[in-house]
């Protein structure tokens, strides 16, 4: 459990854009972010739209470079190495996407989409790549005789079972799936969730669940990190972070989940304002012109990652006080 | 596959039905018919011959008999004579459409073979300086008027370094070289003026493409990137150039009206205006049903190619 697959130190990625006056400007999607994936763990990460997590996760999979920072996989650090050093490190962090149609090439069936990533390894023959299609084609829940089956043969859910078996067929470590049910009907839902908790025991994978629907965080992680403009504002344990959330931001989007039962909605406790631009991020603390507990040190001093136990990180200057 | 293309082939003989109707009236209407002609022609005709002519000719007789009559002569292979050419009409349309072939394939095909290469990169390098360059050019290409363009070609090339003929074609039986030499200048103008375009649908279409999750993902699963552009991506973006381009091929083999004139390339498009501007009713309408057929084929074979390219198109799911 303890065993590190993935750590990142202060990994950032920021894209140059044009401001609307037409000056160049840097956005930095991803900034300064620290954690570790252990083996076997489902980490789960989640923040408002835009917050950087799909970028973050793209990171992770080394489909987009980093500006800037250390990552390693596998104790093996990926910064700098050449594309035919990386090629072995790819199979290692695999994805699943949230939505089903675009993540399959709507031109090539079932069998040619699970074989082809065996295939750019020079990985097996012919057969035995269409062997171990069907065998993972089995594994997700679907049959061999969907390997003929084009993508738009499938359902949706159908489909998303296939990406899965695509994800596993070249034994990754680390699957990292970018809101794999938030396109889904929610009957379909439970299913996929179920699969991947089946999945990731019999073939020993890692998670990192990117997702903005709490409910279903909680359900499958282990830890939950949260992301607020590009940066980790808390990281904890399932059940602690639900439990006592220590960031002003966590508690907001832990309010703002609508509760059964209760009869009464939770009005004015509603984050004010928008997300701080990223273009032009707030000084000090980026969380803090929406924050009810903002102070003057939130204004200017930015609060660094800090943990009391080493479990528990949370950036926050009045983290303490707020517990 | 094969009741597809029955049902496509009735669709198209209704279509050149109603268009050699259509094409037959609005030629019957036209001010002026052959027997006018002649009598500009030759003072000493009296109002009497003039009569008599035209009821030789059947000109007195209304429109739709005389439709008639041609459509069942045409169905039965007599498509009669060209008063122009003084030649059997199919003789002058086939000799027109073998020129505008010689003329438009190869401008199509350099056309393409520029198109989809720059198309692709400025996709792939979308927003950068590249791209833009990309862009300018094609809207260059886009906006320079075909018989203003010609004309520049034709001085540059022809008059002032006085290395290509200015225009025409060159006589049968000329070496092969002779024929090139004539045809660089007018498949310049129709390259240039198509180029631009496809060079914006490719980018657009490989764009949209390159968005796509199975495309961004790919490299994770090992693929080199250019087998993730040239084989997942393109494939995926070419559909919707292929149908522009199926309809072009059509259109343009009419409708080189232009380049074919600023270079007297005695093609489709300049046959089908000299026949309606000289009442050649038997050339004209011939000629305008085989541009209809041709519209019909290029229609026919993008749709083929949709059906090659893209699965979900195949096999009972065309329209």
């Amino acid at each position: 459990m303890s065993e590190t697959l993935l750590a990142a130190r202060g990994l950032g990625r920021s894209f140059s854009v044009r401001r609307p006056q037409g000056r160049p400007g840097t956005v930095w999607a991803v900034r300064d972010v620290s954690l570790e994936i252990r083996r076997g763990e489902t980490l789960g990460l989640v923040g408002e739209s835009g917050c950087g997590k799909s970028t973050l996760g793209r990171l992770l999979a080394l489909l987009v470079p980093s500006t800037c920072g250390e990552l390693e996989i596998a104790g093996r650090s990926v910064v700098g190495l050449s594309r035919r050093r990386l090629k072995p490190l790819r199979r290692c962090v695999q994805m699943v996407f949230q939505d089903p149609v675009s993540a399959l090439n709507p031109r090539h069936p079932v069998a040619a989409i699970l074989t082809e990533p065996l295939r750019n390894y020079g990985i097996g023959t012919r057969s035995e790549r269409l062997e171990r299609a069907a065998a993972l084609l089995e594994a997700v829940g679907l049959s061999g005789t969907d390997l003929r089956r084009y993508p738009h043969e499938l359902s949706g859910g159908q489909r998303q079972r296939v990406a899965l078996a695509r994800a596993l067929i070249l034994d990754p470590g680390l699957v990292v799936a970018d809101e794999p049910v938030s396109a889904l009907d929610v009957s379909i839902r439970r299913q996929i969730l179920d699969l991947l908790t089946d999945l990731k025991e019999r073939f020993g994978l890692t998670y990192l669940f990117i997702g903005h629907d709490l409910a279903v965080v909680r359900q499958i992680a282990d830890r939950v990190a949260v992301m607020y403009l590009g940066r980790i504002v808390e990281l904890a344990p399932r059940d602690r972070l639900f439990a006592s959330p220590a960031h002003p931001y966590t508690r907001a989007l832990l309010e703002a989940v609508p509760r059964l039962g209760t009869g009464k909605r939770s009005i004015g406790r509603a984050l004010p304002g928008d997300p701080a631009s990223a273009l032009d991020p707030p000084p000090g603390c980026p969380f803090h012109p929406r924050c009810r507990f903002a102070s003057a040190i939130c204004r200017s001093i930015r609060p660094e990652p800090y943990s009391a136990d080493g479990i528990h990180w949370v950036a926050c200057h009045h983290a303490d006080a707020l517990q | 596959m094969t009741r597809f293309l029955l049902a496509r082939l009735a669709q198209s003989v209704v279509v050149l039905l109603v268009i050699s109707y259509l094409s037959y009236v609005l030629m019957g209407l036209m001010p002026g018919d052959p027997i006018d002609l002649l009598v500009g022609a030759d003072p000493a005709v009296s109002a009497a011959d003039v009569e008599r002519l035209r009821a030789l000719q059947g000109l007195d007789r209304p429109i739709h008999e005389r439709y008639w009559s041609w459509l069942t002569a045409a169905l039965g292979g007599e498509l009669g004579h060209s008063r122009l050419y003084s030649t059997p009409v199919l003789d002058a349309v086939g000799a027109a459409l073998a020129n505008t072939a010689l003329l438009l394939l190869p401008a199509l095909a350099v056309s393409v073979a520029i198109a989809l290469p720059l198309g692709v990169l400025a996709a792939y390098r979308a927003g950068t300086a590249v791209d833009r360059l990309v862009n300018v050019l094609a809207f260059v290409g886009i906006s320079l008027p075909q018989f203003w363009l010609g004309l520049l070609l034709i001085l540059v090339f022809a008059v002032v370094l006085g290395w290509l003929p200015a225009g025409g074609i060159a006589r049968e039986g000329a070496p092969a070289a002779e024929h090139v030499r004539y045809l660089v200048l007018p498949a310049a103008t129709l390259m240039l003026g198509t180029v631009g375009g496809y060079v914006r649908y490719v980018r657009a279409a490989m764009i949209e493409a390159l968005r796509q999750d199975y495309i961004r993902s790919a490299r994770a699963r090992g693929a080199r990137p250019a087998r993730v552009i040239w084989v997942h991506a393109l494939r995926n973006a070419l559909t919707p150039f292929v149908t522009i381009l199926g309809l072009d091929l059509g259109l343009l083999f009419s409708g080189a009206l232009v380049t074919e004139t600023v270079f007297a390339w005695p093609g489709m498009g300049r046959l089908i205006f000299e026949a309606v501007i000289g009442n050649d009713y038997n050339l004209a309408l011939v000629a305008l049903l085989i541009a209809t057929g041709l519209i019909l084929l290029g229609n026919l074979l993008a749709d083929l190619c949709h059906g090659w390219l893209d699965p979900r198109i195949r096999a009972g799911a065309a329209p």
